[in-house]
């Protein structure tokens, strides 16, 4: 059995505060799992994979995913993971200040675990943090 | 006649065969000669008529334009070119001649023999004895139906191009209201975030007066994110299409109220019955939503009442809410659709002065209209616009509320 409990997280966003927002966060709630972050989607994909000198990120892990980014967007990072055989059981959440239907709809379809709203910096990442706390503590996660 | 003979020079041999002497006379027949010529050969309709219309003369030309030939038109009366609605011209313009004027280039309407309508300019002028009198009337028309097309063609393509123009600038406004609303909010949410780190890292240590500036700080960041929303909104109305869905009325009522959360002194209901239609539902909730909310929160007395009513006219709803708060003076009537205008300050009463402008642009999508009414002297405030539904849809329901 996988020790989910020790998952690694993924942070894709382009913003430098959003990320540490995240982490304070994290720390603050004194949740030790690791966080990584990749500032768009080539680089997420880099370090999913391992390429380009980046070190592999280890399994299992858990893909926090913003969707305006520069180079390559959220939507179309999901396209790619979802066409990777190696890559495309990822579960990943979306945090995003977009609203749009047109975005969760696409986000929805290229299977997204859930799409949360950062709608108040206040609470967005501690609402963020409290969801990813119980849900990799509950929920199985695919073998590597 | 000849082809190859200029028409004007056999004119004037003839004249010359049956008047072989120079001189005075000559010179006459000359001028006469080229009358004729003139009126034989002109492209234009060139025609007599006497004080009553009838026609006395009708050339070649006339023949052309009109299709009738001289011995089908001498006689006769010359109303028969015109169509029923131009009937009346005819009296109008003689009634100006034997006044003495003269009528130059009259642009109107005339029948073909086979019923086809030709564009005509006409010049009118009187024909006189010797001692002045009129005896008839000089008629000059001339075909403009080809130039007419040709112009409206032109006009046609220049109003297309504008129009072209100004579908694309509209587009880019709103294009521009949409990056902009959007990614204003990116950094102003950073911004955000560091007002929150700093509060919590220095909680124990700021003074009074710090703590008074950084809650300022964080009001004036969330009027700026309630602005962009609003903005943000405001674009949108022209970017998604309304699909027509069953609405029901009295739910869309239900929910308005209970997000709105009203206080206990201000009672929002609603008057007679609110129908099930038909519409664009999801618009429809955002125009009565943002016009319940200014009604409720502009209302300044220790009790009042909001009432939504809707009737329905013709293939329309028309909608009324009215409040009996403190009004809107009139001369603030034209103001309060316009974007980000308010009558309060944001710090008396929150808004950012978009709500009224993405309701009037979201009834005017509908091809419908918004009014207001109010003396703006503590007597309250009416909306009053319609809104489209599918014609059979419209079914009455007697609302539970009292």
């Amino acid at each position: 059995m996988i020790e989910s409990r020790t998952a690694h997280l993924l942070h894709v966003e382009d913003d430098d505060i959003c990320q540490m927002m995240l982490r304070r966060a994290f720390a603050k709630a004194k949740i030790a799992n690791e966080i990584s972050g990749a500032c768009d989607g080539v680089d997420a994909l880099e370090m999913l994979r391992g390429t380009n000198g980046r070190e592999r990120l280890p399994h299992p892990y858990l893909i926090l995913l913003d969707l305006n980014m520069p180079r390559m967007n959220g939507i179309e990072f999901l396209k790619a993971l979802r066409q990777d055989p190696e890559l495309k059981k990822s579960i990943v959440f979306v945090l995003t200040t977009s609203d749009a239907d047109e975005d969760k709809v696409g986000a929805y379809n290229l299977g997204v675990a859930g799409y949360i709203l950062k709608s108040n910096p206040a609470n967005a990442f501690l609402e963020a943090m409290a969801l990813l706390d119980t849900y990799w503590r509950v929920v199985e996660f695919p073998a590597a | 006649m000849p082809d190859l003979e200029d028409p004007f020079m056999v004119q004037l041999s003839k004249c010359n065969s049956l008047h072989p002497i120079p001189g005075r006379d000559q010179g006459a027949q000359i001028e006469t000669a080229l009358t004729n010529s003139i009126v034989e050969y002109a492209d234009d309709a060139i025609i007599a008529k006497t004080l009553d219309g009838n026609v006395v003369t009708w050339n070649a030309g006339a023949e052309h334009i009109f299709g009738y030939t001289a011995s089908e038109m001498i006689g006769g009366p010359i109303t028969r070119l015109f169509p029923a609605d131009r009937l009346h011209e005819e009296i109008d313009l003689i009634a100006q001649l034997q006044l003495g004027k003269k009528i130059s280039h009259f642009e109107t309407r005339r029948l073909h023999k086979d019923g086809a309508s030709i564009d005509v300019s006409v010049t009118l002028s009187p024909v006189r004895d010797e001692s002045g009198n009129i005896i008839a009337i000089s008629k000059i028309a001339r075909d403009v139906t080809a130039r007419n097309r040709q112009r409206l063609t032109l006009e046609a393509r220049e109003l297309r191009d504008k129009n072209q123009q100004l579908e694309r600038s509209n587009r880019d406004l709103e294009d521009f209201a949409y990056i902009a609303s959007h990614d204003l909010r990116t950094p102003l949410g950073g911004i955000h975030s560091i007002a929150l780190c700093l509060e919590e890292d220095f909680q124990d240590t700021l003074s009074e007066e710090s703590r008074r500036l950084l809650a300022l700080m964080r009001n004036r960041i969330n009027r700026m994110e309630t602005l962009l929303d609003d903005l943000l909104t405001y674009s949108r109305v022209g970017r998604t299409d309304a699909a027509g869905s069953e609405t029901r009325l009295t739910e869309i009522f239900d929910r308005i109220v209970q997000v709105l959360h009203p206080p206990e002194h201000i009672h929002v209901r609603v008057e007679g019955k609110l129908p099930v239609t038909v519409t664009a539902g999801t618009q429809l909730e955002q125009v009565l939503r943002n016009l319940i909310d200014n009604a409720v929160k502009h209302h300044d007395k220790p009790n009042g009442e909001v009432v939504l009513s809707g009737r329905r006219v013709g293939d329309f709803v028309e909608f009324l809410v009215r409040d009996d708060g403190p009004g809107i003076a009139p001369q603030y009537h034209h103001k309060i659709f316009q974007l980000f205008q308010t009558l309060k300050s944001p710090d008396k009463v929150p808004g950012t002065g978009m709500g009224l402008a993405i309701v009037k642009k979201l009834v005017e999508r509908q091809n419908c209209h918004i009014t207001v009414h109010s003396e703006g002297d503590g007597t309250g405030t009416q909306f009053r616009f319609q809104w489209p539904t599918v014609k059979s849809s419209v079914d009455f329901q007697e609302a539970v509320y009292d």
